[in-house]
């Protein structure tokens, strides 16, 4: 053990513990161009603890590319970050691994590394974070899988072998496995059928109700949206408008406007009204 | 049939559409379209009764030209006699017509002079430069850091790349050098037998396979099988977003995915290089016992004559720089795919075609260093 004594991030200080008022995502005044192409300019807003936010945007509105930023894969032009109350930039190399812990993370596409089995997905960043028996590390396994609604077998099962909504549901396992406080999900219900959909959402509310995981979720998904969110951020002209869902329902701006009050939403809100009331997870 | 036919009468124009105006009638349409007088003025009636089902294509080709042909003279079209189908597909395309103008207008590139592509090439160029400087830096810091936490150098991943780079590529290194090395030994005996100094063949064998032929063949045999595996490999991670993954989850894609492969291919590339020395000498005697009649046993004595004392590490001293150029290149032209499959055939053919040039160029900054050193 003397041997990574200094270098090992899981030695590195524990992030001091956040009042609980203090914001657990806080973007200030943020600046992304792509050549002369301004996506945010200057984007302000906030998560707040144990919530789950919504971000939406139409497509190229840079919904992607603000959770890219949050992650530190990607360098703004400007403003600032903060995650956990800690400016990202501010941080030791060990200290961002440390950080990075703190969070789970779902791409669009998954992004389960394909060279390996669901499992060894699943226990990668336990491997990498704490000495784990094997047999702790399978038995982890399993119950991340069952948390996602995902068969024992899948396990052994390789990201090719998986269907799209056996990809997203795996990756958010692998997310999960840290037991992280803070979950980023990336479009996690599209390509899914409605039923998965569905049970997505009911998964997302059992994991903010009973772990109080603050979440935040970028989605197309208007009926996601209506069912799970508490509040909702629409990245318009580069910037953002934060409100509750009432509140934003309101809101005068046109494109926001039109994007809750299309033919489209408005089924999803009737459907949202009339209660399909979440349930358990199965599994 | 003709498509159209054009009546005028003073300044308003007539079109009488008819027949097929399906997708596949475009080329005679367009002909025809193409035959038009221009440019237009006053009114233009376009009658749509006799045609049943016109396809977008033509009727956006329909359209097209008479815009250029009016827009001088502000000529006035207007459509009439089709069925209600027609009516809404005339009305969406004139729409279409009226964005996609103007978005033409914008959206036009200047072409670039010689002077401005030579400039943007060498600030791409010098770039490149220094960002592949800092990723070998990136790749020194993890071996560096291997010193005080042997765990980051990650030894089961760096065994499965010997065995992928190394063992699975004995066949066809031992292969080709024992070819290659015939092949010297037959052109060199015809060359040497004209003086009568065929002996001199297994002189020639043993430096041009242990100093030169070994490393060099093997280097970039390696370069094409491994060289762009490493790159393919990475850079369809990069595309499934599985390296932002990996660094969203606080690991470093440098120590998982790029220093095993590299570390890998340093400890595989000087094993090869052992196998194809001997595999080529072993050419070089067979030919000889078979063309030249020299037995393995005076082959033998005449090799150890040849042999200078440093003749083999000339040559194997070289194959872990080798293994480094192939190692890095490749991983790095994998890391900066982004966004397309094009990128990834495109970086994966660089990946290979500049380790392969690398590794010549610095085959000869040895050949030059050895003759200064006389080693």
């Amino acid at each position: 053990m003397e041997l990574r004594a200094e270098m090992d991030p899981r030695d590195a200080a524990p992030q001091a513990p956040l009042p609980s008022d203090e914001p657990m995502v806080r973007v200030r005044g943020l600046v992304s161009r792509f050549g002369t192409q301004t996506v945010h300019d200057g984007l302000s807003f906030e998560v707040r603890r144990n919530e789950i936010m919504g971000i939406v945007g139409g497509s190229g509105a840079g919904k992607s590319v603000l959770l890219r930023t949050i992650l530190g894969l990607r360098e703004p032009q400007g403003g600032t970050i903060e995650v956990f109350g800690r400016d990202i930039r501010d941080l030791t190399p060990a200290e961002r691994i440390a950080m990075a812990r703190g969070y789970g993370v779902t791409f669009q596409s998954g992004a389960l590394i394909s060279s390996l089995s669901v499992a060894e997905n699943i226990q990668l960043p336990l491997r990498e974070a704490y000495s784990l028996l094997e047999s702790v590390l399978d038995d982890l396994v399993q119950l991340n899988l069952s948390l996602v609604g995902l068969a024992p077998d899948v396990a052994e099962k390789y990201p090719s072998q998986l269907s799209g909504g056996m990809v997203k549901r795996a990756a958010l396992a692998r997310a999960l496995s840290t037991e992280p406080k803070l979950l980023f999900l990336d479009e996690p219900t599209s390509g899914l059928d409605p039923i998965s959909a569905a049970d997505f959402d009911a998964l997302l509310l059992y994991l903010h109700g009973e772990l109080k995981l603050t979440v935040v979720m970028i989605t197309h998904d208007l009926d996601s949206l209506f069912r799970t969110c508490d509040r909702v951020s629409v990245i318009v002209d580069g910037r953002m408008v934060t409100d509750t869902l009432p509140g934003i329902l309101e809101s005068t701006n046109p494109w926001i406007h039109e994007y809750f009050h299309g033919p489209r939403a408005r089924a999803a809100q009737q459907s949202a009204a009339t209660g399909l009331a979440p349930e358990a997870p199965r599994g | 049939m003709d498509a159209l036919a054009l009546h005028r009468d003073g300044e308003s124009w007539r079109i009488d559409l008819q027949g097929d105006w399906s997708l596949e009638a475009l080329p005679q349409i367009d002909l025809q379209l193409e035959m038009l007088p221009g440019p237009m003025s006053g009114t233009l009636v376009c009658d749509w009764s006799r045609v049943e089902h016109p396809g977008i294509g033509p009727v956006w080709a329909l359209l097209t030209r008479l815009r250029e042909l009016g827009a001088a003279q502000d000529l006035v079209v207007r459509h009439e006699g089709g069925p209600p189908h027609t009516v809404k597909l005339l009305e969406k395309l004139q729409l279409e017509l009226c964005t996609a103008h103007g978005m033409r207008a914008v959206a036009m590139p200047n072409e670039e002079g010689a002077v401005e592509k030579l400039g943007r090439w060498t600030v791409l160029q010098s770039t490149e430069a220094v960002r592949l400087l800092g990723f070998f830096g990136r790749i020194a810091a993890v071996l560096g850091s291997g010193f005080s936490r042997p765990r980051s150098l990650r030894f089961s991943s760096v065994v499965r790349h010997v065995q992928e780079t190394g063992v699975s590529a004995i066949p066809i290194v031992s292969l080709i050098a024992f070819l290659i090395s015939v092949v010297v030994a037959y052109l060199g005996a015809q060359q040497l037998a004209r003086f009568g100094a065929t002996i001199f063949v297994v002189d020639l064998v043993t430096i041009a396979v242990l100093r030169e032929m070994g490393v060099l063949l093997t280097a970039i045999i390696v370069a094409g099988r491994s060289g762009s595996a490493f790159a393919a490999e990475i850079g369809v991670m990069q595309l499934n977003e599985e390296i932002d993954a990996l660094r969203a989850m606080g690991m470093n894609p440098i120590e998982l995915l790029v220093v095993p492969r590299v570390l890998g291919l340093i400890i595989a590339l000087p094993c090869l290089t052992i196998i194809a020395d001997a595999m080529g000498l072993a050419g070089g005697g067979l030919l000889s016992l078979i063309q030249l009649h020299i037995p393995p046993a005076q082959f033998t004595v005449r090799l150890r004559e040849a042999l200078a004392p440093t003749t083999f590490w000339a040559g194997l001293v070289k194959a872990p720089v080798f293994a480094l150029l192939i190692g890095i290149v490749g991983a790095y032209r994998g890391m900066q795919v982004r966004d397309s499959a094009r990128e990834l055939g495109r970086l994966t053919t660089m990946a290979v075609v500049q380790s392969i040039f690398l590794v010549i160029l610095a085959d000869a900054f040895f050949a030059v260093l050895f003759e200064q050193i006389d080693f």
